[in-house]
């Protein structure tokens, strides 16, 4: 841990104000959340209330479900579209970087299916397989693909060409370059891929969720927000915004983990 | 002796060009087959009756809708021009307020250091929550309308932009601030002669990327609540069971997300007209 440059040579008043100035905003931001809350011109609950329900919602049921279900549902679904996403988009990617006709047939269609945005398929796959799980994950795999599969095709074809030509000078075969060098030096970027997929992932899912779902953490939002129950919105919002930023921390050590030569 | 050699270096690059040239034609000709032969295969499909009308229309048709969308009102009870206009609305708001506080924010943030302590804990909070996960807060405050839209899309918006103009400003080279500072330049001045240009790029990478996140979120904004909108107008074909109406409005939403992106790449090469050809890419 590097001392702070900002602290150096200061008073010990000055180091009390630094340390206490970080916890400053949010000390005035739930103070203004107060004041709106008590002022009754709007049905914010105050932060007191949201925290309260916050540690008391995991012992009640909403909609016939423990909390914890509505938490693992949200999980299960976003988790399952990363795996068929990574399984797929992964080789699809590294193809479209390696091989040029592979790339001259697939790079435009990809591309112009491209802008549209994951949500917009909504409409379309529901009608196609109508409302349930199977077209839920369908969703969130469209959105978490695209990034997969840009990430991983710059990846493959950003690999220096000394690299390559330092390959084929020691005679290694096509495949074996792929593995051996092609591959290796991709990989931050397909991990890179893969965590803006991530992000993409539970804006998706929530949306999904929001639209048509009878579980998970979207459909507590929603029914927070229909049923005037502002606290279980609110509630919803905070586990969406923790549950982003734990699979952010896990997938930062995953690719501390899978790619040792980044770290320092 | 050196001029045969010379010669024969022309020859090879000469045939080397020749080479690139052969086959980025084959290319081009291998992509121009393969979008062919997806309509091609969609239309046939279709025509063919191998999938029923209910489930999808041949591009035709899709295209047919499009235009004829322009004078019909049926069945969402408005003008494809309408929906085009009430969703680029709504995006340009979110999108421009979103600017207009995200990069003075990240500016700030990365430049000095005891704002980024401030601002931090807090932005940190907001950042992990997707735009949608807002709607509640926004609906209590602003109802439903252009504004409450235009609410989300900001918030959809400006965490990428805050992020990337903080890391820009980051990046600032440290030999030029060195350079600045023995010619006697203040912080602030510093700031605004080396620290915002250098972050330019990056800005606009956020810009961009703030841009596609803009366009995604308002689609589902006003599929969750709106009266007119591109959004709208799919969930409505998905009612009313008019699979036209949303391949439509899904071509259009892409061809309107990439105008807008477009417009910012122009952009982008007017404001960095400094910055050298060929720097990416």
């Amino acid at each position: 841990m590097k001392t702070n440059p900002l602290l150096k040579n200061t008073s010990i008043g000055y180091k009390f104000f630094y340390y206490i100035s970080s916890t400053f905003a949010l000390i005035l931001f739930l103070i203004l959340w107060h004041i709106t809350a008590i002022s009754g011109k709007t049905m914010l609950p105050t932060p007191a209330d949201t925290i309260w329900r916050l540690i008391t919602i995991w012992g009640t049921e909403i909609s016939n479900q423990p909390m914890i279900a509505h938490v693992g549902m949200s999980i299960w679904r976003i988790v399952s579209a990363l795996i068929v996403a990574v399984l797929f988009g992964i080789p699809f990617g590294v193809a479209m970087g390696w091989n040029k006709t592979f790339r001259a047939v697939f790079k435009p269609i990809f591309e112009t299916i491209r802008p549209v945005p994951p949500i917009a398929w909504v409409p379309l796959v529901t009608l196609w397989f109508g409302t349930g799980e199977i077209p839920r994950i369908i969703i969130i795999f469209m959105g978490v693909l695209m990034p997969i599969v840009v990430n991983s095709y710059a990846g493959v074809s950003m690999v220096p060409r000394l690299n390559i030509d330092v390959g084929r000078s020691f005679g290694a075969k096509s495949l074996d370059m792929l593995f051996d060098i092609v591959l290796p030096s991709s990989l931050g970027a397909i991990f890179a891929g893969v965590r803006t997929a991530v992000g993409t992932g539970w804006m998706v899912l929530l949306a999904s969720e929001m639209l048509a779902a009878k579980s998970g953490i979207g459909f507590l939002i929603m029914q927070g927000t229909n049923n005037s129950d502002l606290e279980l919105a609110i509630v919803g919002m905070v586990m969406i915004g923790v549950m982003g930023a734990l699979f952010a921390y896990g997938f930062d050590y995953l690719e501390r983990w899978l790619c040792p030569w980044k770290r320092s | 002796m050196t001029n045969d050699s010379e010669l024969l270096r022309q020859q090879a690059r000469q045939q080397e060009l020749k080479y690139i040239k052969n086959n980025k034609r084959k290319m081009m000709i291998f992509s121009i087959l393969s979008i062919t032969a997806l309509l091609l295969i969609w239309h046939f499909v279709v025509t063919f009756r191998l999938v029923n009308t209910r489930f999808l229309e041949s591009p035709v048709t899709v295209i047919n809708t499009i235009i004829t969308k322009f004078t019909d009102i049926n069945p969402d009870g408005g003008y494809l021009h309408q929906h085009i206009i009430e969703s680029a609305k709504v995006v340009w708001v979110g999108f421009l307020v979103g600017s207009l506080v995200g990069i003075p924010l990240g500016l700030f943030m990365g430049w000095y250091r005891i704002f980024d302590h401030l601002i931090r804990p807090l932005f940190e909070m907001v950042r992990p929550i997707p735009a949608l996960a807002w709607i509640p807060i926004v609906l209590l405050f602003l109802g439903i309308g252009v504004a409450a839209r235009s609410a989300i899309i900001f918030f959809g918006s400006f965490v990428g932009i805050v992020l990337n103009t903080y890391v820009g400003v980051r990046q600032t080279n440290q030999v030029l601030i060195n350079v600045a500072k023995t010619c006697g330049a203040s912080n602030f001045e510093i700031f605004y002669k080396i620290g915002i240009p250098s972050a330019m790029p990056m800005i606009f990478t956020g810009l961009k990327t703030a841009m596609g996140a803009a366009w995604a979120t308002v689609v589902a904004a006003e599929m969750l609540s709106a009266s007119k909108g591109l959004g709208y107008m799919i969930q409505m074909g998905r009612m009313y069971g008019e699979v036209s109406l949303i391949l439509a409005g899904i071509i259009v939403i892409g061809i309107f997300g990439l105008i807008s992106s477009w417009m910012i790449g122009c952009l982008e090469d007017i404001v960095l007209k400094w910055r050298p050809k060929n720097h990416e890419n």
